[in-house]
């Protein structure tokens, strides 16, 4: 992790004004702003304007997998030990769909924590925070040197920001 | 113009939609279908036209209330999305009396589909005789149907009293008979959230446990020795996956003919694909689920009926019915893209709604035929003249009520921030 950058962090109470501030902050050709939010927002989302992530890629990989692993474990262990039960034949596909499905939501599912884990880490920026910002309050912090603060602050109180704040 | 007047503007086009092509697309169909089963009756082999008669029955049947239960399932679970596209799932209610009437049909020709009329299955006591089946059946219907009529008028009433003043003499009488003491003030409004609040999950249970009983007297009844708890169910969601199959194209359609596509959006598109999507394999989950214990009991008079279809001169036609509402909807609709997208949204949706008319044919005509599957113009002449009966129905609704509604339109506006 590189160090701290230094920067503006502002407050906002309004989803609709924190929106208005990340559409301008765009619009001026800021980057690598990070906005904070309490919840998940829809809004917030489309104004920030990610690209699709990438963990469903980790989930279809991880729920193959599953499958995959499902059928060839209960099939390798029948042929391995066999045990004839019930006059069914010893490589049964029809039982076996169970574990195949069930593996296959296992996989899936711990591959999709592994994914989220993998690209939080891998995306996270360092900068200063408020835990208010895991409250009630949407948080932006926007790096700067601390001589070119002034049309940024003025950007973001003049879209509704309650607080502004050099960080350094 | 201000937003009262654009909105105004989007529910007159919902009001005086083009019923021109339905209608008549819809008499033709019902003369022709109507023609080839008369003429069948009359020929030298009634059974195939009563066979296909009763896969009609179940299939048309089905979606109808299928569509209807999806509004229902909205309105418990307050989604608001669905809004713009309620009446065009509503609108199949106008099909349920056409559909009583078919019931009432199907039992002239009794002789030719039910086996235990001639064969008397004591194994199953008194349950399968004629009377019995046929008012229980008959109490199934109704009851389903006019709960299912009641809800879609309640959930009409504030649409009609909004747009009264727009429509012709004839349509205002039919309205303002409709509306009952609908007064458009708030207490009414409020009445009439209540009361389709409550109807709705009464008539999901009894949609469950009615069309339980249709599954096992009509389907099931006919290889009368062989029995599955579960059928009941794999009947009904079947029918619920073809209502929103139906409303699928539907919505595709009207988007088209009314020019929504500013209130109809790709969110829209998503939701449904993405429901499809899941009762395709819910779909395949009761299948499954029925297979498995059947195939492990290993008991003749069960394996018998799967068995029969799975393997043999049904094996092409069972094949084809797993590839149609299962694997080709799974592998088209998992993606965003192709739900978003209207063209391939229509294509997957109509393929399952077709692989479910093949469903129903797997299920009911291998347990009445010495040979396989048959195809010809008594299949499709009467499917066509249900399809037309269908069409002429959903048409004359459509050409009476209004198919957008205001308030749901605009709810959903608010609450999906189009």
């Amino acid at each position: 992790m590189s160090r701290q950058k230094s920067g503006v962090l502002a407050a906002f109470r309004q989803v609709d004004a924190a929106t208005d501030a990340i559409k301008a902050l765009k619009e001026l050709g800021h980057k690598d702003f990070i906005v904070y939010t309490p919840v998940p927002n829809v809004e917030v989302a489309a104004a920030i304007g990610h690209k699709v992530s990438s963990v469903r890629v980790w989930t279809l990989i991880g729920g193959l997998l599953g499958v995959t692993t499902g059928f060839a474990m209960t099939l390798w262990m029948s042929y391995d030990y066999p045990i004839v039960v019930g006059g069914k034949p010893l490589g049964s596909i029809v039982p076996y769909v169970v574990i195949g499905f069930e593996l296959t939501i296992l996989f899936g599912a711990l591959a999709t924590l592994a994914g989220v884990a993998f690209n939080a880490w891998k995306t996270n920026q360092p900068g200063p925070f408020d835990p208010r910002f895991t409250n009630d309050t949407i948080g932006i912090f926007v790096p700067c040197e601390e001589d070119r603060t002034g049309p940024i602050e003025e950007l973001l109180t003049s879209n509704g920001a309650t607080e502004v704040r050099y960080e350094s | 113009m201000t937003t009262a007047e654009q909105r105004l503007e989007i529910y007159k086009r919902g009001l005086n939609v083009p019923t021109q092509g339905l209608l008549v697309a819809g008499a033709v169909l019902a003369v022709v279908g109507i023609a080839v089963f008369v003429m069948l009756l009359l020929g030298d082999d009634p059974g195939r036209a009563w066979r296909m008669f009763l896969v009609d029955f179940l299939f048309f049947t089905g979606f109808s209330v299928g569509a209807i239960i999806f509004v229902a399932t909205q309105k418990i679970a307050k989604g608001h999305w669905s809004g713009p596209i309620i009446r065009f799932a509503e609108a199949t209610v106008a099909f349920l009396p056409i559909s009583l009437v078919c019931f009432l049909v199907l039992f002239l020709g009794k002789h030719y589909l039910f086996p235990w009329i001639e064969h008397p299955t004591p194994a199953r006591g008194n349950w399968l005789t004629v009377s019995w089946v046929f008012w229980r059946d008959l109490l199934a219907l109704l009851s389903v149907f006019v709960v299912s009529a009641a809800f879609v008028l309640t959930d009409m009433k504030p649409d009609m009293y909004e747009l009264k003043d727009h429509v012709s003499d004839r349509r205002r009488r039919v309205f303002e008979r409709l509306l009952g003491g609908y007064d458009g003030s708030e207490e009414a409004l409020a009445k009439v959230e209540h009361r389709v609040h409550w109807l709705a999950p009464l008539l999901c249970i009894l949609y469950a446990y009615m069309f339980t009983v249709l599954g096992f007297d009509l389907i099931m009844s006919l290889a009368p020795y062989w029995l599955s708890n579960l059928f009941g169910a794999f009947f009904f969601m079947g029918a619920f996956l073809t209502g929103l199959t139906m409303l699928a194209m539907m919505m595709v359609y009207w988007r088209k003919q009314l020019n929504l596509e500013d209130v109809i959006d790709v969110h829209d598109f998503h939701d449904l694909g993405k429901l499809i999507f899941g009762f395709s394999i819910f779909w395949t989950y009761l299948m499954f689920s029925q297979f498995l214990v059947i195939w492990y009991g290993n008991l003749p008079e069960e394996t018998s009926f799967p068995f029969y279809r799975f393997w043999g001169e049904w094996r092409a036609l069972a094949i084809t019915v797993g590839l149609m509402v299962f694997l080709i909807p799974f592998w088209g609709l998992i993606w965003v893209k192709s739900k978003i997208t209207p063209f391939t949204f229509t294509l997957f949706a109509a393929i399952s709604f077709v692989g479910v008319w093949l469903e129903r044919y797997l299920l009911v005509q291998p347990s009445l035929i010495e040979h396989g599957p048959e195809f010809g113009l008594p299949e499709f002449g009467i499917t066509l003249g249900f399809l037309g009966l269908f069409l002429l129905a959903y048409g004359m609704f459509a050409r009476t009520f209004p198919m957008l509604s205001p308030r749901l339109t605009a709810k959903a506006m608010v609450v999906t921030h189009h």
